[in-house]
């Protein structure tokens, strides 16, 4: 890898590339290099190398896509899917390689990172090249501070969600049509098993879903939900939070939550939003019954509007809330409920459609 | 017989994080004098976060595998604490020797701050730990190395998949929940939005742990007088690699506040300005 060398992204075939994280991450890295200046490479780890068709993959300067299919990647080793990234970084020689930023994401780029002596950021949220000189800022102590970091190219980082409408996502056309820049020709596309040949993964898939413990439910798509409806311990009945399920249903939104929702039986570790779980950044973000401590805010607080809902007016969300509520859920939520239908029958829309 | 498996956790001393969240709320989170560092000097530091659950999940899984005795291959497990040159290294051994771990390494990086005698010592954060803590693992023997997914204050969540890396150790990433039988270790592990899924990995293996849904782990008398005899090694890495160099140039603090506007009064009044406000969504 050398300093002014392309850009190359890295998407998970394994998730739906063209599901809001993919083109998200794809719509960043595309805005990353037409700021450096240098081309866009995309690779695309796939296992079993059907149901994506490289050449459909849009971004504005994105001059080649890799298509590396090799069973050993399904495993989701993070030491496979560096190597399959290396066979590319050998000849495109990049002078970044971005990846999504998820626990696998990062543990694949750390062993990217370390087997060619590149630097490794995490987590950035922004992340500039200058010839040679790399620039990023990341979170730390749990979404409290803001770290500017300076480095020299080559780079390996993954790239945390931006808060929803600074990277908007046309559904029907790729990134590059919604972020209005030239799309340009169609990228070439190769594709190889990555160098992988008869490579085994040493990290072996037992089960999707997980067995060990009682938390491996995979849980909805919350980082491409446009709205969230987030339960925590201020659920404190099947009622309500019946109530929270039907308020979700009529706002087109998925249901997450926090630690405390856990706990309370409400949703499972697969659901949980926050440090420990998934960091989401949807349009709205309706939190009811939720502290808002740290390490839950971690996760959600790049949302586009944060509702909070909580009888404790000293509750630490209300610092980050756009729009806040004190009150008893017992009697917001029917009457939130009901309102939201009420509003679908009369076909305006409300949450459904805008008003 | 099998020798006993050796396990390693990695333990890092952070300071408190609801310390650090009250301060941030409160507004009073303040940069010191470089203004590329938090002044936390008087935040009290320990095991914290994922680390503690690390620690937990080591002391668990051996206590397991004295009651499955044969069942584990080598019986009772060998258990070793890991730590890099902590501000005070009492409070991370002493938790660890009273949950139950035998030993404790420290990892020290010269007096002067300067390294020591390796070439990473010198660095902060994850990119200079990762180094030693790989050094110190080697040098250990060790067949399992458990940390935490990633630390209450940086938070990079790349030391442990580093230290595989750097030790040719394949690594299982933010694991939920963990089983070992024999040689094989079996791992429910995060993948984000995707859920969870079971993986299973053959020893020697670097797991990096998550807190979801696991109870405290609680001490036991015989460990906690056990432990007042437990002394801790002092061991300095003389060779290494050498990350490349990653420079914070400043540090902000997001001054939370309320910025938000309070709706009140009647449920269904309240309901439907708030969902004038967030009209739109699909």
């Amino acid at each position: 890898m050398t300093a002014g060398g392309p850009i190359v992204v890295v998407l998970d075939g394994r998730k739906a590339v063209g599901e809001r994280g993919g083109t998200t991450l794809l719509a960043r890295a595309a805005s990353v290099a037409t700021a450096a200046g240098v081309p866009l490479v995309a690779i695309v780890l796939d296992a079993d190398g059907d149901g994506f068709d490289p050449a459909a993959l849009r971004a504005p300067g994105l001059a080649a896509v890799h298509h590396i299919a090799h069973p050993a990647l399904g495993a989701g080793d993070p030491e496979v899917a560096a190597r399959a990234c290396w066979s590319v970084c050998t000849s495109a020689t990049p002078s970044a390689v971005l990846f999504d930023d998820g626990p696998q994401e990062r543990a694949a780029a750390a062993w990217l990172a370390v087997r060619h002596a590149a630097a490794l950021l995490t987590g950035v949220t922004d992340l500039a090249l200058d010839g040679g000189r790399v620039t990023a800022a990341r979170r730390a102590y749990q979404g409290a501070v803001t770290e500017y970091l300076e480095t020299e190219a080559p780079v390996v980082a993954t790239l945390e969600a931006v808060q929803a409408g600074s990277a908007p996502i046309d559904h029907g056309e790729g990134p590059a049509a919604s972020d209005g820049a030239a799309i340009g020709e169609p990228p070439s596309v190769v594709a190889s098993d990555g160098g992988l040949g008869d490579f085994d993964a040493r990290v072996r898939l037992v089960e999707a879903a997980g067995a060990v413990g009682d938390t491996g439910a995979a849980g909805p798509s919350l980082r491409a939900a446009r709205a969230i409806v987030a339960v925590g311990g201020g659920v404190q009945t099947a009622e309500q939070f019946e109530h929270a399920n039907e308020l979700a249903a009529l706002l087109g939104a998925v249901v997450g939550g926090s630690k405390a929702g856990i706990d309370r039986g409400w949703i499972t570790a697969a659901q949980k939003i926050g440090l420990t779980g998934i960091t989401v950044s949807p349009d709205v973000y309706l939190a009811l019954g939720i502290s808002g401590a740290s390490q839950h805010m971690a996760g959600c607080n790049r949302s586009g509007t944060i509702v909070a809902v909580n009888q404790d007016r000293r509750a630490p969300i209300f610092r980050h809330a756009h729009i806040g509520v004190v009150g008893d859920l017992a009697d917001l939520l029917p009457a939130l409920v009901a309102e939201a239908a009420a509003r679908r029958a009369a076909g305006h829309g409300g949450a459904e459609g805008g008003s | 017989m099998n020798d006993p498996l050796h396990a390693v956790v990695c333990l890092k001393a952070t300071p408190c994080p609801d310390t650090v969240a009250e301060l941030a709320a409160n507004g009073q989170l303040r940069l010191d004098e470089s203004g590329r560092a938090l002044r936390l000097a008087h935040v009290p530091h320990g095991i914290y976060g994922f680390d503690e659950q690390a620690l937990g999940t080591v002391v668990e899984l051996a206590r397991s595998a004295v009651h499955a005795g044969g069942v584990q291959g080598g019986g009772a497990w060998r258990t070793t604490a890991v730590s890099v040159a902590p501000a005070d290294p009492d409070v991370v051994f002493r938790r660890a020797f009273e949950l139950g771990v035998e030993d404790g390494l420290l990892v020290t990086v010269g007096v002067d701050g300067s390294g020591g005698g390796h070439a990473a010592g010198g660095a902060s954060g994850a990119r200079g730990v990762a180094p030693l803590l790989s050094a110190a693992v080697r040098s250990l023997g060790a067949d399992l190395v458990v940390m935490g997914a990633s630390s209450c204050d940086g938070g990079s969540g790349t030391v442990g998949p580093t230290v595989a890396a750097l030790l040719g150790l394949p690594c299982v990433a933010a694991a939920r929940a963990l089983q070992v039988d024999g040689r094989r270790l079996r791992a429910l592990r995060s993948t984000g939005d995707a859920g969870g899924e079971t993986v299973e990995v053959d020893l020697p293996a670097v797991v990096t742990v998550l807190d979801d849904g696991w109870e405290p782990v609680q001490p036991r008398a015989a460990d906690i007088l056990a432990a007042r005899g437990r002394t801790v090694t002092r061991w300095e890495p003389t060779d290494g690699t050498v990350p490349p160099a990653v420079g914070r140039t400043a540090m902000t603090v997001d001054r939370a506040a309320n910025r938000g506007e309070l709706l009140d009064g009647d449920p269904a009044a309240v309901a439907a300005a708030l969902l004038d406000r967030i009209g739109g969504v699909r």
